[in-house]
């Protein structure tokens, strides 16, 4: 039997935010956290952006009312913290530590792997438009929830897509060399 | 889909896979939320450093970028002036009854009242908007830089400094600036104009700038398709001028450089000279053999009255603009 009412409001008043962050998080902890190691440079950068936003969430999670909204919620907080990330980036340059993005870019173009190769691609995207083509050719969100995440509108998610899109196109086209028309026997992962 | 975004739409796919590979435990990511003792200290630490930095931009903020926000405001709200007091004109063209009671209610209006009147409406929502401008940029930079008892809140807050900022919201009214004056000046230039040009063909001067010579001649109210038609065209255009100006500032984009040539100037003032020579062409006619001009002719000359008032209107805006852009590119 559920509990309702009068009985869930005082479990959710004993609930500590811990607890809820543990309860609302579990059922999209894995795709949320895939969301966070997609927009990064790497994976670990990922990682990290995963447990600032967590982090962040805790302090941040009274002012959330609608358990509902969590998802939204939370994946705004995520991109929150990665633009943040992104405008520190410019004092980072300064620091002589190599970190597994920049041994990446060291590694000859032609030895990356599939999703190496795109994560150097998005790397070269602006924020928004690398965050638009994540949620929508990866984790398969439709553009209208993508839309409501950003608190913006329909076409403009869509100007973004295809713009993405259409720089990602010139990026595969003159760093890694890859010519539009050629054969489309072509295996996923290998270069043409 | 060509082969080069199959390739891409698999290399996302593969990075999908990849970010879903080996996710850490829910322990994992939430054990990490406990392991500062307490990190406010530290956080307020920032704060009060990042604060610092903040107000110190903010003082060393050239006050270019304000005057430019506020005038470039100004400049978008005597725009809408000018676009509402053409449409007021048109409305009053097209219905002789509107313009019987503006008559009623202003002893004595005329023609050039109403131009002076609008002209005066301009001049004074410029002057306002600009004022209220300049309050609402003061308010933002000093709310830029405020702090509150949140440490972590105030952090996301400066993370943008006054300078970030203000040139962001400089960005936001280009467009607007350019936009909605062009439409406003080509739109009332064009509608005065119309009303001069038209009535003057029948009558002096005196009875061309008077409301009861207007409402005598039949000729006003059937051509106004015309007029209609060049004003929405001019704004269309004027919206497509304004919204390059922005994509020209976010992507690098630059279609305004055409417009902004000398050459543009030049164009403008031989289609206005050859509509100038059509146009009393068509009042000679009038006046002396009562020939009255073909569709094509009417339409010939409002789109020759419309080009060269656009090209002219544009090509000014966009060289002011060129004058203001490189007075805060280097901020």
């Amino acid at each position: 039997m559920r509990p309702t009412g009068l009985l869930v409001l005082s479990m959710a008043k004993m609930e500590t935010s811990d607890q809820r962050l543990r309860r609302l998080l579990e059922p999209i902890h894995d795709r949320a956290l895939a969301f966070a190691r997609s927009v990064c440079r790497s994976r670990s950068d990922g990682d990290d952006l995963f447990q600032e936003a967590i982090l962040r969430a805790l302090r941040k999670l009274d002012g959330l009312r609608e358990d509902g909204a969590f998802r939204g919620w939370l994946y705004r907080v995520i991109i929150s913290v990665h633009r943040n990330r992104l405008r520190g980036t410019f004092w980072r340059r300064l620091l002589p530590i190599a970190d597994e993005h920049t041994r990446m870019l060291a590694t000859h173009d032609a030895d990356l792997g599939s999703a190496e190769r795109a994560r150097v691609a998005l790397a070269t995207l602006p924020a928004e438009q690398r965050e638009a083509i994540v949620l929508h050719d990866i984790e398969g969100w439709r553009v209208e929830e993508i839309a409501e995440l950003e608190g913006t509108s329909i076409s403009a998610i869509k100007s973004r897509l295809s713009r993405g899109r259409e720089r990602l196109r010139t990026v595969y086209t003159r760093r890694f060399g890859v010519q539009p028309a050629v054969s489309s026997s072509l295996v996923p992962g290998e270069l043409p | 889909m060509s082969t080069l975004d199959h390739l891409i739409t698999s290399d996302l796919g593969a990075l999908g896979e990849d970010s879903r590979r080996a996710p850490s435990s829910l322990d994992d990511a939430l054990r990490t939320t406990g392991i500062y003792r307490d990190d406010r200290p530290g956080a307020e630490a920032r704060r009060d450093a990042l604060a610092k930095e903040r107000r110190r931009e903010l003082v060393m903020m050239p006050l270019t970028l304000a005057h430019v926000f506020a005038h470039r405001v100004g400049r978008a709200a005597a725009g809408v002036a000018a676009l509402v007091c053409a449409g007021v004109m048109i409305v009053m063209l097209g219905d002789p009854l509107a313009l019987r009671l503006a008559a009623w209610f202003v002893p004595g209006l005329n023609v050039g009242m109403c131009i002076m009147l609008a002209a005066l409406a301009i001049v004074c929502v410029y002057v306002i908007a600009t004022w209220v401008a300049e309050a609402w940029f003061a308010r933002t930079m000093r709310q830029a830089i405020r702090t509150g008892g949140d440490a972590y809140q105030d952090l996301d807050q400066l993370a943008r400094g006054p300078l970030e900022i203000a040139q962001a919201a400089v960005r936001r009214v280009d467009g607007l600036a350019v936009g909605l004056l062009l439409a406003g000046i080509t739109s009332v230039t064009l509608a005065f104009g119309y009303v001069v040009s038209v009535v003057g063909s029948f009558h002096n001067l005196s009875r061309t700038l008077s409301i009861v010579g207007i409402l005598e001649i039949a000729p006003l109210a059937k051509n106004l398709d015309a007029l209609v038609l060049a004003v929405a065209g001019a704004s269309i255009a004027a919206f497509v001028v304004g919204n390059r100006c922005v994509r020209e500032t976010t992507e690098g984009f630059m279609p305004g450089r055409g417009l902004a040539s000398w050459m543009t100037l030049v164009a403008a003032v031989i289609v206005g000279l050859g509509t100038l020579y059509s146009a009393f062409h068509m009042i000679v006619g009038l006046g002396f053999g009562r020939v009255l001009p073909s569709t094509a002719t009417r339409f010939g000359l409002a789109a020759g009255a419309t080009v060269s008032i656009f090209l002219f209107t544009a090509w000014a805006l966009l060289w002011w603009r060129r004058r203001e852009q490189a007075r805060i590119v280097d901020l």
